[in-house]
């Protein structure tokens, strides 16, 4: 084979290698953490206790994967999500939980005052002292918990 | 007999139309799509507190509660764009300036004028857009969609992904909100 076609097959295998590696990058779709074994499980009171406290150790556990025991306070279904509210009607302190759209056929069947299991990422808090909205847990990439 | 219960009615009718609406699963969709490229974050955990006796409206909005479909359009748009870490959230406090145009107590779409003042990555600016309230079965849906340019709220869009991003960012909300026990 000429050393110029050679090279140039090389070049181009190259870049598209790179090419590929980079599209693959770019187009890689959220993380799936249904699998992934949580940093911790709390359950509703615990992980409620915890936004009490001083800001800067609450914000810690932002970004954390947790499973949270507790009760659904409500649950509401669009065609494309699924948002869970877990809670208890005393109170109006409670944990939303954003559930990955790659799971939400896990939650067709589950009604209000159900207790679940749910894994998540911690994405945010809403301490409130203001509105009278109790303090707020928000998760993301919510997942159903499995049995192992 | 007739007039107590009148007036028993008219009381109720009051006490129903000066409620607090609140949900914590209100919806926010952001999108700075082109041509080139579909960009959209949905947050299905906002925090929307709304006033029937005097209008007022706040909403909260937890930035990382955003979530995309693509990993890195994630990783940018809360590092390099909205710097959730320094800004964690943004938020709307206004109030309905057509209030009086509003029945709370009665089923039906509603036009709504909204002003106020919203915060994103940090910078705050006034704000005035139109929406509908839909009251139905005592529930009373808020939806608006409005237009937010980028450089009003110093977020930067470096010179490579100029042509990927919107200048302006189309923020669409609807929150369904429950009366407030």
């Amino acid at each position: 084979m000429n050393k110029k076609l050679k090279y140039a097959l090389i070049g181009v295998l190259v870049v598209t290698v790179i090419g590929v590696l980079i599209w693959l990058k770019v187009n890689k779709p959220v993380n799936d953490f249904s699998d992934v074994s949580p940093k911790a499980v709390y359950s509703f009171k615990d992980i409620m206790d915890k936004t009490t406290g001083d800001t800067s150790s609450t914000n810690k556990l932002i970004g954390e994967l947790v499973e949270v025991i507790g009760t659904i306070k409500t649950i509401t279904r669009d065609s494309a999500s699924t948002t869970v509210e877990l809670g208890d009607t005393a109170s109006l302190s409670s944990i939303i939980c954003q559930i990955d759209k790659r799971h939400q056929d896990d939650f067709n069947t589950f009604k209000e005052g159900q207790e679940v299991v749910i894994k998540g990422k911690i994405s945010g808090f809403n301490i409130d002292t203001e509105l009278g909205l109790g303090n707020t847990i928000q998760m993301n990439y919510c997942s159903l918990h499995k049995n192992k | 007999m007739k007039q107590t219960l009148l007036i028993l009615l008219t009381f109720a009718s009051m006490q129903m139309n000066a409620q607090k609406f609140m949900t914590k699963t209100g919806s926010v969709e952001f999108s700075a799509t082109t041509p080139v490229e579909r960009i959209e974050g949905t947050n299905k955990s906002v925090a929307c507190l709304l006033d029937s006796k005097t209008g007022a409206l706040d909403l909260i909005v937890q930035v990382k509660s955003f979530v995309f479909e693509k990993q890195l359009m994630q990783e940018h748009f809360n590092e390099n764009y909205m710097e959730s870490d320094k800004f964690p959230k943004s938020t709307f406090k206004g109030s309905l300036t057509n209030l009086s145009a509003v029945n709370f107590s009665k089923d039906g779409e509603y036009n709504a004028d909204v002003a106020g003042k919203l915060t994103i990555h940090g910078v705050t600016n006034d704000v005035k857009t139109t929406g509908k309230i839909i009251v139905k079965e005592g529930k009373a849906t808020l939806k608006s969609v409005f237009n937010a340019r980028l450089a009003d709220y110093k977020i930067d869009i470096p010179g490579a992904v100029k042509e990927k991003i919107s200048k302006d960012a189309k923020i669409t909300v609807n929150c369904t909100l429950d009366v407030m026990k």
